[in-house]
């Protein structure tokens, strides 16, 4: 009877039961990955590191690059002539375009020449940082300065690019006008900041006699502007007129891009003879003044988790909960930031170590249901729930489940009784106790905004985080509680991409104009379930203090 | 949790956790399976992360076309087919024999015998039995006794013919047959000593 051997093996094999283990649930999530496509999460995830990444380094790197671009230029410019030349006598002169600008050695001569001014009441030290200044010279006017006569410039915004562009070309067309070097009555004088953040330009203009000008320089009305007699006009003619006292004018006609040109008096020179304006809105070549800053930083973090989950889960987790203790971890990274006047957007690597100190014991108590009673909301269709009693107290009926014909629980707010019973075993479960390590590199993408406090700022920022897993080890209760599985690379029970949230504080020290240190607590917090296993939701929370060196270009 | 129309809904747009839930929930029932055909869990696990991607991918025309009650069978067909186009990727020996029928074996195994075996051996030693076949004789054993298939079909999957299919089939129960009988013998001298 030979089916007598078939339906042995049929009884017995055909119908065995089978779980899976923790390793088997992440091979097919591999394979699903790699056949089908991450996850909707995952995918966004990578995506959005990617462009987080992409948007930081990219408009960092632009401005940067223009930065030094623009940095370069001038500074050949300025190597390629043999004198830098700080008054009206002294002036770079270069491919029929002058210079008189604007490195950080430019401007440590300047302040040298500033210093020197101070016995000359015609040299006195510039009241103002950071600016463009239009200068006349008093020795140097020409005669006809004096005159009534328009000193026609042909130059316009669009023309020339930036203010000292037009500046520069405001002083060549004196040039052309007759005036020569020496008698030349405009000079263009720049300093940077010592922040070195762009600031608005400020122009300022003289004639060779201060006293002239200090009375000239009462506000005129025009419409509901007051404009002075050193001034760029605000008009909607066609021409934009640059005004200096005793009539000596400049026209810089037609110049279209200056509609959005407005002045405003700010405050003047030291000397009387000058006048300064701010101008606003004046657009240049580089529209945006965005900053560029690198940070190295290591961390200390403090690592806590929470663990919760489905109720079959109960004794695991409460076990899980009671001996496994929160760890101090050290990390560190790189962050990039560009800044737009206060608000920073931050990105880089993180390297973050989470994980806890197992302290299993080889006995643990486990909770098991004794009852359940179910309080149903009276406006609930009670034709569909099938029970074995109830009570009527205060109001409220209290069901008691009939766990074998209630399926439906959505609408019952369930009371659980659970009792506990300690259990010994000798299965080993303190083996492997010591320090599990769940590692991430993290990419951080938040924004910041700062408040200055003389060298000091402070600067809270908001963001996310996105972790991609980089190590694990170490050993973790099995669901079952009868032995440890192990966490490592080849049998991973972590998930490999997640999200976390990031609050942080940044208080920093400015060193120079370079460089700043800064001491940054940042809470980090996994939105996401950092376990595989759906019915375990472990999630991590950090506390890091970070201190990082900052370095601006 | 069950298997219900809702947690296929889910797998279909992509929820990674119900999915993990239907693979939790089909794993035993795939599982049973795979282990036949294959002697390492590695294999079998691999067969089985197969089938469950082939579910996944075909789980849209599952939903529309079949209930929900059907879902294991049509899950089971999808791990014959597998199972049936490994076979034939690995190309097991396929040389055509002519089955001549050997009875001298079947009278062996007396139901008496068999309430015995039923009682004594467990799936694991069954499954280790199985283990010793070849490729082919456990393939054609499993695919003729235990899953159902007739030797025209069997022929037709495997691309043998039909007397192959027979010839592998008695030398499989042959030396389970003997397998068992030692195993018997091993029982009863325990007994006896």
């Amino acid at each position: 009877m030979p089916n007598l051997i078939d339906k042995l093996f049929r009884k017995k094999l055909q119908e065995r039961n089978f779980q899976p283990k923790a390793g088997d649930w992440a091979a097919m999530n591999e394979l699903i990955d790699t056949t089908m496509g991450s996850s909707g999460s995952g995918f966004s995830l990578n995506w959005f590191a990617v462009i987080g990444i992409t948007l930081v380094a990219s408009i960092g790197l632009y401005f940067g690059v223009e930065q030094l671009r623009s940095d370069r230029v001038i500074s050949k410019k300025t190597k390629s002539n043999s004198s830098i030349e700080l008054d009206s006598k002294k002036r770079l002169k270069e491919n029929n375009t002058h210079y008189s600008i604007t490195n950080n050695k430019d401007l440590k001569a300047l302040e040298s020449e500033d210093a020197n001014s101070n016995k000359n009441p015609l040299k006195q030290p510039i009241s103002y940082e950071k600016n463009v200044v239009i200068k006349a010279d008093k020795q140097s006017s020409p005669s006809t300065i004096k005159n009534t006569t328009p000193i026609n410039t042909s130059v316009s915004h669009e023309t020339v690019g930036s203010d000292i562009q037009l500046a520069n070309s405001t002083m060549e067309s004196f040039e052309e006008q007759g005036f020569n070097e020496d008698s030349n009555p405009i000079t263009v004088v720049s300093k940077e900041s010592k922040n070195s953040s762009p600031s608005p330009l400020l122009f300022a203009a003289s004639d060779k006699s201060g006293t002239n000008f200090k009375e000239s320089s009462k506000p005129k009305k025009r419409g509901n502007k007051e404009l002075y007699d050193t001034a760029i006009s605000t008009t909607t003619r066609p021409a934009e007129n640059l005004y200096v006292s005793n009539n000596l004018f400049l026209s810089s006609a037609p110049i279209s891009s200056f509609n959005t040109l407005e002045l405003q008096t700010i405050k003047p020179l030291s000397r009387d003879n000058e006048k300064v304006f701010k101008v606003q809105n004046m657009k240049t070549k580089r529209s945006l003044p965005l900053q560029l800053s690198i940070a190295a930083f290591g961390e200390l973090s403090y690592v806590t988790k929470n663990i919760k989950g489905d109720r079959e889960f109960a004794s695991l987790i409460r076990l899980r909960n009671d001996q496994e203790k929160n760890i101090f971890t050290l990390g560190g990274g790189l962050e990039f930031q560009v800044k737009y006047k206060k608000i920073g957007l931050s990105s880089g690597f993180v390297s973050s170590n989470w994980g806890e100190n197992i302290q299993y014991e080889d006995q643990y108590s486990s909770d098991w249901e004794v009852s359940s009673i179910n309080q149903f909301d009276t406006t609930w269709t009670q034709e569909i729930v099938f029970t074995i009693d109830s009570v009527y107290i205060d109001s409220l009926w209290y069901y008691f489940q009939d766990s074998a014909l209630v399926t439906v629980i959505d609408t019952i707010l369930i009371t659980t009784v659970y009792d506990s019973t300690e259990v010994e075993t000798s299965l080993g479960l303190n083996a492997q106790n010591g320090k599990t390590t769940v590692s991430y590199w993290e990419i951080p993408l938040y924004f910041s905004y700062q408040f200055d406090i003389g060298d000091f700022y402070l600067s809270p920022g908001l963001g996310v985080s996105i972790g991609f897993l980089k190590i694990t080890s170490g050993y973790y209760m099995n669901e079952n509680i009868d032995g440890l599985i192990q966490i490592n690379s080849g049998y991973s029970v972590m998930r490999k991409t997640l999200l976390s949230g990031q609050i942080n504080l940044g208080v920093g020290y400015r060193l120079g104009d370079k460089f700043a240190i800064e001491a940054t607590p940042t809470y980090r917090f996994n939105l996401g379930n950092a376990f595989e296993n759906s019915g375990i939701i472990q999630k991590y929370s950090t506390l890091s203090f970070q201190a990082k060196l900052r370095y601006y270009f | 949790m069950k298997i219900d129309k809702a947690l296929i809904r889910k797998c279909i747009d992509g929820d990674r956790r119900s999915q993990s839930k239907l693979y939790e929930l089909s794993f035993s029932h795939m599982m049973s399976v795979a282990s036949r055909y294959y002697i390492n869990r590695e294999d079998a696990i691999s067969c089985v992360n197969g089938c469950f991607l082939k579910i996944l991918l075909g789980l849209k025309s599952f939903d529309h076309e079949n209930g929900v009650k059907s879902y294991f069978s049509w899950s089971k067909k999808i791990m014959m087919n597998l199972l049936i186009d490994e076979f034939r990727k690995n190309k097991i020996d396929k040389n055509t024999l002519n089955y001549l029928e050997d009875s001298n074996y079947l009278d062996q195994l007396l139901p008496e015998d068999y309430n015995a075996i039923e009682q004594m051996m467990n799936a694991e030693s069954l499954q280790n039995m199985l283990g010793k076949l070849s490729e082919i004789q456990r393939s054609i054993f499993n695919l003729f006794a235990i899953d159902g298939y007739s030797h025209k079909e069997i022929a037709n999957a495997l691309e043998i013919s039909s007397d192959n299919s027979k010839y592998h089939l008695s030398q499989a129960r042959k030396y389970l047959q003997a397998m068992l009988k030692k195993e018997i013998e091993k029982q009863k001298n325990k007994l006896d000593a």
